[in-house]
């Protein structure tokens, strides 16, 4: 096969030389391609596999054209079929493009007859420029954008099958269209799940020649929750138990077993997979921490109850932006402590690990555990969310060439787990209390924690805010608040409105009536109000009642009693 | 085929006869590899297809869905064959879905003609008609038809069929009985040969998607849209490479949630807001206003449509963007609610940049109206007598590539006069992708009406909180030398952060008075402001809280105060001489207020 030398780099294939050779060689080329002519037929094939479902550049499975005539070929073609390859997929493609000066121009490869090279060509029929093995076969070539959900080679040379030209088989062509890459995020639907549908891929071919493609229609991925997240352990019972420390452990399952991915040295185009862990709705003046490393354990299954350790360890990231880029990982196995803070704004930080190391054999789990400290301070009712997805974050949905490597979308609303703080407190309302007009109340707070909470809450302590809503004989408002000392479990605090508790660090008022709430910073606090016309002397009158307790919504709000229907 | 254009085709064919013998020559210096001669006659044309289509999501509540295009690719598989008669079949195509045809009927071209248009070697224009013609597009291409509108049979509501189709025979000698020996560089042109492959498109086909069951049910799975083909001509044996394929995955393509976002706030500033969230099922569930395009759905950013309809004005106007009806009902009374007229989606980290605008003057299936372009600023909704009011949006802006999610803000104000007892509720909220279909709109008209109305379960609702409290005092005297005190205490005030409420008290007596007495009416105190209380006894009253007092009464006695948190303290005291020798309080308990069976009593 004669194979002419252009002036650049680039070696024309027989076909170009027929069309250089004007119309003498066209027509002979129309001769060779007489009636004998057979149409083509290839067949597409794929082999589709999981993919991360919140993946914005996902790479989806190789697509394999074979082509062969429908019959024998009696005639051989003196040479190729020019042809135009286009494969739309179902969602956008989001290989990186560019530079600017060929900005529709991808990195997603069509390669005939497996004559493939390291270097791509930009423009189809080009022969020799790049080191592939044939010259007598075209190049790699790189495919174009022709819209936002397809790619195009165009101006593609193929050998024509059954011809034994271009290192093909007697009977066969094939076109591989590696390294397309697809929004499989874009695939989402409803429900929660984060599970899309899969990625699918039209195959077209058109030439002047008979050429079809057989099973044009195919899926190239199946996009598949990359993560579970869930938690283990009540902060509020640890947190309330005095240290003001409390933890939790999220819980994290890869989705399926390759989707942790530890970067090589030797190869720059696998990255680390890095995992984002968002803290919401932190309450305010409570810290978290997490470890810096995370060797993870699997459970042994041989009913020993020890745990196994796991090939998966990950390193927090410093120095990373909010979208999870850039920033360096932790080496080593520092200890699985979490004694790293998470930066709090408003209540929200995130942390960032990158798997180190990993066995992409089978699913694996990782615990890391999550401090959440309250210091002095007793933690109102509140639910922290908790969410895990993987970075970096983009919002580069299409094939772009700023961005090239693995992206991932913001993960939709509800994929999170939930950290519950229930309060260590307890309010009391005392509707009325009075020592005008020759009354006095009594009042009892009692600590009931250890009763009440025997093996859950050890321990806990805390004094008693007292808040007097009223007014003085005169009926001027008198707005008072007394702290008590702090009351232990099995103790009481006991005074009367006139005389207080000085011991307890409560005085006595004069001439109030109203109404009382106590704020106790313990659970489980119970009350008792006493109120007759002559305590201390002699008493006429006397009657009793307990203080209901004040319930505290989720939100840390008071709960509204009766009333109407929420 | 025409006969009209039939002949003028020929002509043409005949006029460019001689160039049938100059153009290969002519045309050499293009020639190409797969220069090919032309296909030889056929007496019994054997052709092959295959059959691709995309198989975009749709909505499953959607009625006139646009599925994917269905293509065909033909070529002769025995183009050595023997003679042939004519370089075209006439080709009848159907195709059928596993639902009903969503496409209309009603733009003029008769009542069996739809606008599913058949595009056949890619020779494709607006105004396609309803047969196959030469002349359809401009320039007018003499060798393949136009594009084709296709039929649809009432007794076969979910099946197309395009009849007489002018079915290029592939590789075929154009216009020339027989043909020369090279085709080359002359393909699709009078005196060449047709492409080596015919193309027949089938593209602007709707389904009824939400006979493939549209529930309230969010479901994160798709149901397949099938489409079956079949293409038949005489004279000739054509096989499908499938007679099957998914032409769409149906999947739910809106859900909504409600709530509450400070409804305690109507209490303490008469005023709040409640937000409807509707979160598109997938990315381009959300489409903004429909554009004229030769290949609708592709790529299904917008409500596309094909060109035809821009022949006819009014019915076949493009469509607007995706509207979302919000329909509130249990509205409390003395509440009005008012919404922005538009809302701008997106906020702070999310990627997004979906907006809505309200429509004006839509009906109650959220047809018609309009979105006022740069209105801005509330609109108050009008309360119907049963308590309902609802509201419009329209979709003017979205991204397509990302699940987008929209917080609709609904704005509560009371009505009632200051220090009035406000009583909230539930208020459940019906959303729907509009224009739709109700029970009583009759299959097959209402061409505009492009979903059915979805009842979501569980129903998305939020609590508006009422702003009184009922306190229930089950036994009060002042008779035989007793007395009851009674103290209502508003603890709004408190060290929760609670915001603050003042508000009158009404006290019901139930019970009898004294022989001679009239019994005792209601009472009505002045405004017990947070923090305070109202404190009397049966047999003086309290005058300065507008309070008089009673006469040998006996009974029990419910007080209701316009602010939430209220308590209540009952003591009773026998009085012998003036001085009390027998005493006992209780606790009032606080009842709650069932929204429609009544009152029961919860512990306080």
């Amino acid at each position: 096969m004669p194979v002419w030398q252009d002036t650049g780099r680039v070696v024309l294939g027989p076909f170009r030389a027929c069309a250089a050779g004007g119309l003498t060689c066209g027509l002979l080329c129309a001769s060779a391609l007489a009636d004998a002519v057979p149409s083509i037929a290839c067949t597409a094939v794929a082999a589709p596999g999981p993919v991360y479902a919140g993946g914005i550049a996902e790479p989806v499975s190789d697509i394999v054209l074979t082509c062969e005539p429908e019959s024998s070929v009696t005639t051989a073609p003196s040479s190729g079929l020019r042809v135009s390859v286009s494969v739309s997929l179902n969602t956008s493609v989001t290989n990186a493009i560019g530079p600017d000066s060929d900005s529709d121009v991808s990195d997603a490869v069509l390669v005939v007859n497996g004559n493939d090279c390291p270097a791509p060509v930009r423009s189809g029929s080009t022969f020799g420029s790049c080191g592939a093995p044939s010259d007598s076969v075209q190049d790699p070539q790189f495919g174009r954008l022709a819209s936002v959900s397809t790619l195009e080679w165009t101006d593609v040379t193929i050998p024509f099958p059954g011809s034994g030209l271009g290192g093909g088989s007697e009977t066969l062509s094939t076109l591989r269209i590696r390294g397309i890459r697809a929004n499989a995020a874009q695939l989402g639907l409803a429900g929660g799940a984060r599970l899309g549908l899969p990625v699918t891929a039209n195959v077209r071919v058109r030439s002047d020649a008979a050429i079809v493609v057989w099973n044009g229609t195919l899926r190239v991925a199946y996009p598949t929750p990359e993560l579970r997240v869930g938690l283990i352990g009540d902060p509020s019972s640890a947190a309330c138990s005095g240290d003001g420390q409390g933890r939790v452990s999220i819980h994290l399952r890869e989705g399926f077993a390759s989707a942790f991915r530890s970067g090589s040295p030797d190869d720059d185009e696998v990255q680390s997979t890095r995992v984002m862990l968002e803290f919401e709705d932190v309450p305010d003046g409570i810290a978290v921490s997490v470890p810096a490393a995370v060797t993870c354990h699997q459970p042994r299954f041989d009913g020993s109850g020890s745990e196994a350790p796991d090939a998966l360890a990950l390193g927090l990231v410093s120095g990373h932006d909010p979208d999870g880029v850039g920033g360096t990982a932790s080496l080593g196995a520092v200890g699985s402590e979490p004694t790293e803070p998470v930066e709090l704004l408003s209540g929200r930080g995130r942390a960032v690990y990158e798997v180190q190391s990993q066995d992409s054999s089978r699913v694996e789990d990782c615990h890391i555990s999550v401090s959440f400290d309250a210091g002095a301070q007793l933690p109102a009712q509140a639910k922290a969310k908790v969410s895990a997805s993987l970075a970096p974050r983009s919002t580069v949905l299409v094939a772009s060439s700023e961005e090239s490597g693995p992206r991932f979308a913001k993960p939709p609303r509800g994929v999170q787990a939930e950290v519950d703080f229930a309060p260590c407190g307890t309010t009391l309302l005392y509707p009325f209390v009075t020592n005008q007009a020759g009354f006095t109340t009594s009042l009892v707070i009692t600590h009931g924690s250890r009763q009440a909470l025997a093996g859950r809450i050890q321990g806990q302590a805390g004094s008693c805010d007292l808040h007097y809503y009223g007014a003085d004989s005169e009926g001027g408002p008198i707005l008072l608040v007394q702290h008590s000392t702090v009351i232990e479990p099995g103790e009481q605090l006991v005074l009367t409105l006139s005389d207080g508790d000085p011991e307890r660090n409560i005085l006595g008022i004069e001439q109030f009536q109203g109404y009382l709430m106590a704020v106790c910073g313990f659970p489980e606090a119970r009350g008792y109000a006493f109120i007759t016309d002559g305590f201390g002397g002699i008493a006429d009158l006397a009657m009793g009642y307990l203080a209901p307790l004040v319930p505290i919504g989720p939100n840390g709000k008071r709960v509204v009693l009766g009333g109407d229907p929420e | 085929m025409t006969g009209a254009t039939s002949h003028r085709g020929v002509r043409d064919v005949m006029r460019l006869r001689l160039l049938c013998v100059v153009m290969p020559l002519v045309s050499s210096g293009s020639l190409s590899a797969q220069a090919v001669s032309p296909t030889k006659s056929l007496d019994a044309a054997s052709i092959r297809c295959s059959v691709t289509a995309s198989a975009p999501v749709v909505r499953i509540e959607g009625t006139r869905e646009l599925v994917g295009d269905v293509l065909l690719t033909c070529y002769s598989t025995r183009p050595e064959a023997g003679a042939r008669r004519s370089e075209f079949l006439s080709a009848d195509l159907t195709l059928s879905l596993n639902v009903n045809i969503g496409n209309r009927t009603d733009f003029g071209r008769g009542a069996d003609v739809t606008d599913a248009v058949l595009v056949v070697n890619e020779n494709n224009c607006s105004l396609p008609a309803g047969e196959g013609m030469h002349d359809a597009c401009e320039p007018e291409n003499s060798t393949v038809q136009g594009p084709m509108l296709g039929r649809r049979d009432e007794s076969q509501p979910r099946s197309l069929r395009w009849s007489g189709i002018e079915f290029p025979v592939p590789g075929a000698a154009i216009g020339n009985a027989s043909p020369s020996a090279d085709c080359t560089g002359s393909f699709d042109t009078a005196g060449g040969c047709h492409p080596r492959t015919t193309t027949l498109r089938l593209t602007n086909v709707r389904a009824r998607a939400a006979q493939l069951g549209a529930s309230g049910e969010v479901s994160n799975t798709a149901v397949p849209l099938e489409a079956s083909v079949t293409l038949r001509a005489a004279g000739a044996i054509i096989g499908l490479e499938r007679s099957s394929l998914r032409v769409a995955e149906a999947a739910t393509g809106m859900t909504a949630e409600a709530a509450s976002l400070d409804p305690d706030r109507i209490c303490s500033h008469r005023e709040t807001v409640a937000e409807v969230t509707i979160t598109e099922g997938f990315a381009a569930a959300f489409k903004t206003t429909g554009q004229p395009d030769l290949r609708p759905g592709d790529p299904g950013w917008n409500e596309s449509f094909y060109p035809i309809h821009e022949e006819t004005s009014g019915q076949g106007s493009g469509w607007g963007g995706t509207r979302v009806r919000v329909a509130l009902s249990g509205i409390p009374q003395r509440a009005s609610v008012r919404v922005p007229s538009s809302v701008a989606c997106a906020s702070g980290e999310e990627t997004g940049s979906l907006e809505l605008g309200l429509v004006d003057g839509a009906s109650s299936s959220g047809l018609g109206g309009m979105v006022s372009p740069g209105q801005v600023g509330d609109r108050t909704l009008s309360i119907g007598s049963d308590f309902e009011a609802a509201a419009v949006y329209e979709v003017t802006n979205s991204n397509a590539l990302v699940r987008e999610d929209c917080r609709i803000p609904f704005r509560f104000s009371r009505t009632g006069p200051p220090g009035s007892l406000f009583r909230g509720g539930n208020v459940e909220v019906s959303v729907s992708l509009a224009p739709f279909q109700t029970a009583s709109t009759e299959a097959g008209t209402g061409d505009e009406l492009r979903f059915v109305d979805v009842e979501f379960s569980p129903r998305p609702s939020f609590g508006m909180t009422g702003c009184g409290t009922t306190i229930f005092f089950p036994f009060v005297t002042n008779r035989s030398n007793f007395d009851t005190a009674i103290v209502v205490s508003n603890t709004s005030a408190d060290p929760h952060g609670t915001r603050h409420q003042s508000g009158q008290c009404t006290l019901r007596y139930h019970g009898s008075g004294g022989e001679g007495q009239p019994d005792p009416a209601t009472q009505r105190s002045v405004e017990i402001e947070a923090g305070s209380q109202l404190a009397f006894t049966l047999s003086n009253g309290n005058p300065a809280k507008g309070l008089a007092p009673l006469t040998d009464f006996e009974g029990y006695l419910v007080v209701e105060c316009a602010f939430q948190h209220g308590h209540g303290y009952a003591f009773v005291t026998e009085q012998v001489n003036g001085t009390a020798v027998l005493a006992q309080g209780y606790l009032a308990q606080i009842v709650r207020v069932a929204d429609d069976v009544g009152a029961a009593a919860s512990p306080p």
